[in-house]
């Protein structure tokens, strides 16, 4: 099976993977020359699946004749890949596996290939009053929560209760040694994620410590590292209105011998209605949850923190240029949404 | 007089885990004079531990050593150095000991533990003196090139018996090492072959495979808490904070003695008390071995 769009031909592709030319999709990255014929690919991981979809769905499979000239133009081979995000109906647990495409097996070093599920583990450390341990891939972190605690006595009275985050790499996090240099932001940004989230009125003048360490940097760091603090929280029994799930998304310039756009369906909860969305850039290519390698190939980024049952965005981060916003945010939303239930 | 009398009667009205928090000394004994401890383990034995190599992929050699809840990651990383001029065909090892925030509730991100140093420079010492690693199995190109083991262990979880868990994490870490292919580039320096371009290799490496490091005889150590006349082998730390008399014998696994550490403390050590020690820490050294054997067994079989 491959797409032929201008000559290419996808030998990475998965299993099934389906080229398809919608008028959808014309109308949203805005000038394609061709008649609409921006590729769609969808990643599924057996061909039933991808078969299923399609037919469920309506959509026709026609290849773009000629091909878009200006994306012709654009073409380059880098070596980037991407991670699918494979949702089950019949669970509602969310597993990220690499694809069997030739991409990734350039950015995986053998004998480095992440364990496939993701890990959500609580009461990682005994000491603590909550903790939880998290891996995704290969970024582990392990989370512990002290507290409420009595604040520290130069701090004045306050009604409500503290708030204290700390994330800390280890030496050995990074595949440079001791190079964790992001981490004094991080504190910040974990802070301003999980204030939203917890009642301080219910520890007055006390002090929750919620501390970070960063085993391992696979990518991704701060959107695990805010999932896991929550659960964290959870497991200390502090309360809060909602857990705080977050997701990250990069934008990369080009996949190579793949597609402009990217559509992901997600299924939820088991039921039959999917909820999808399109990316709208051309020439662009979102990837959800990126490794590192991804990540240093990204000209924009996208973070999204929000809690799952109140429909509400506690953090949203982006960096880079985004032409339409309101769709970043609508795909990352419900990607997480997905992700959080399948999660908690 | 008076106060015990009350304590006492209070005693029988309260619940134990107030007891436990409110005379913890008293709790302890009472434990004590029956030969068991509040964990329901005899006074010589020492707590469950499991030990699990390659527990991190971005370091060269990894290791995650738990005992009781003690948890303890050790990491290596390897760097390609000059060596010094003195010893031109030796390489170099760094050890480090952390604790972070968040092992325990007393360590604060601005104020590190005071354990901390002092386990850390403990370990140096140990692993250095005692001639586990030969420097010399470091070396790449004499005098040009050797290298720099960054040995890194995180507390991830302080339960007790820190250097315990610290050293056996530490010795696993160096059983897992592998160490990598390196490269003379063109500058004429040696650098380290990044495993994608292993394959394509034009230029002639120094060492062609990966190799593991020859250990010649592997420390094991116990830290036993004295008490009056009793001796608690492998204490947790609610015992470390009310009994404050620390012995720690680090013994090789020829059994022969490496380190003998006792800082101090209200209670004063007679030589039958150490004999006692050592002979604990023989048996506890057999049960190491057996584990950290079945640990390696179990990372070949992968």
């Amino acid at each position: 099976m491959g797409c032929r769009w201008a000559g290419l031909h996808c030998r990475g592709c998965t299993e099934a993977a389906v080229c398809v030319c919608t008028e959808a999709a014309q109308r949203l990255d805005g000038g394609c020359a061709g008649r609409g014929c921006t590729e769609v690919w969808l990643v599924a991981a057996q061909a039933g699946a991808a078969q299923r979809l399609r037919r469920r769905l309506g959509w026709r499979l026609s290849g773009c004749a000629g091909g878009c000239p200006r994306l012709r133009r654009r073409l380059k081979v880098v070596a980037v890949g991407f991670r699918d995000v494979l949702f089950h109906k019949s669970n509602t647990t969310c597993t990220d596996t690499p694809t069997s495409a030739p991409q990734v097996s350039k950015l995986q070093p053998p004998g480095k290939v992440p364990s496939s599920a993701p890990v959500l583990r609580t009461g990682a450390v005994n000491s603590a009053s909550g903790s939880a341990y998290a891996e995704f891939g290969n970024t582990k972190v392990i989370v512990s929560v002290f507290g409420p605690r009595e604040s520290k006595k130069a701090m004045m009275y306050s009604d409500v209760g503290r708030l204290n985050c700390n994330v800390s790499y280890t030496t050995f996090a990074t595949p440079v040694r001791g190079q964790g240099s992001d981490s004094k932001e991080f504190s910040s940004i974990l802070h301003k994620a999980l204030e939203g989230a917890i009642i301080l009125d219910s520890f007055p003048k006390t002090t929750v410590d919620v501390f970070a360490l960063v085993l391992e940097s696979g990518g991704s760091d701060l959107p695990v590292v805010i999932s896991c603090a929550s659960l964290a929280l959870a497991d200390a029994g502090i309360m809060m209105y909602d857990l705080v799930a977050s997701v990250s998304v990069a934008r990369q310039f080009w996949i190579p011998e793949v597609s402009s756009v990217v559509m992901v369906f997600l299924g939820v909860r088991g039921d039959e209605s999917i909820t999808c969305a399109l990316s709208s850039c051309l020439g662009k290519n979102l990837v959800i949850d990126p490794i590192s390698e991804e990540e240093s190939y990204q000209d924009g980024s996208l973070m999204i923190t929000c809690t799952p049952s109140r429909n509400e965005i506690t953090q949203l981060t982006i960096t880079g240029e985004w032409s339409t916003p309101r769709f970043m945010r609508q795909w990352s939303y419900a990607l997480m949404l997905a992700r959080s239930s399948g999660r908690s | 007089m008076s106060s015990t009398n009350t304590s006492s009667d209070l005693s029988s009205e309260m619940e134990v885990d107030a007891f436990r928090r409110l005379f913890p000394l008293r709790f302890h004994e009472r434990h004590l004079l029956e030969s068991i401890r509040p964990d329901a383990r005899p006074l010589g034995k020492a707590r469950d531990t499991s030990l699990a190599l390659g527990a991190v992929a971005s370091a060269h050699g990894s290791a995650l050593a738990k005992i009781g809840c003690t948890t303890m990651l050790a990491a290596i990383k390897m760097e390609v150095m000059t060596p010094t001029t003195e010893s031109p065909d030796e390489g170099c090892i760094v050890i480090d000991f952390h604790m972070p925030p968040i092992c325990s509730p007393i360590v604060r991100p601005g104020r590190p533990a005071e354990a901390a140093p002092v386990v850390s420079k403990q370990l140096s010492d140990t692993i250095l003196s005692s001639g586990m690693i030969d420097l010399k199995e470091l070396s790449l190109v004499s005098g040009k090139a050797a290298w720099m083991a960054y040995l890194d262990i995180y507390c991830l979880d302080a339960d007790g018996a820190l250097f315990d868990a610290a050293l056996l994490s530490a010795v696993a870490a160096f059983s897992h090492l592998e160490i990598p292919v390196v490269s003379l580039n063109d500058d004429g320096r040696v650098v380290v072959v990044s495993e994608e371009d292993a394959g394509k290799l034009e230029k002639e490496a120094v060492n062609k495979e990966k190799r593991k490091l020859k250990l010649s005889t592997i420390s094991f150590s116990l830290t036993c808490i004295l008490h009056k006349n009793y001796i608690l082998a492998d204490p947790t730390a609610e015992e470390e904070s009310i009994m404050e008399t620390l012995m720690t014998v680090v013994l090789d696994s020829s059994f022969q003695l490496v380190s003998l550490y006792k800082p101090g403390g209200p209670v004063l050590a007679c030589t039958s008390a150490i004999q006692d020690c050592v002979a604990l820490t023989r048996q506890r050294v057999k049960e190491l071995q057996k584990i950290l054997n079945e640990a390696i067994s179990d990372m070949e079989v992968d």
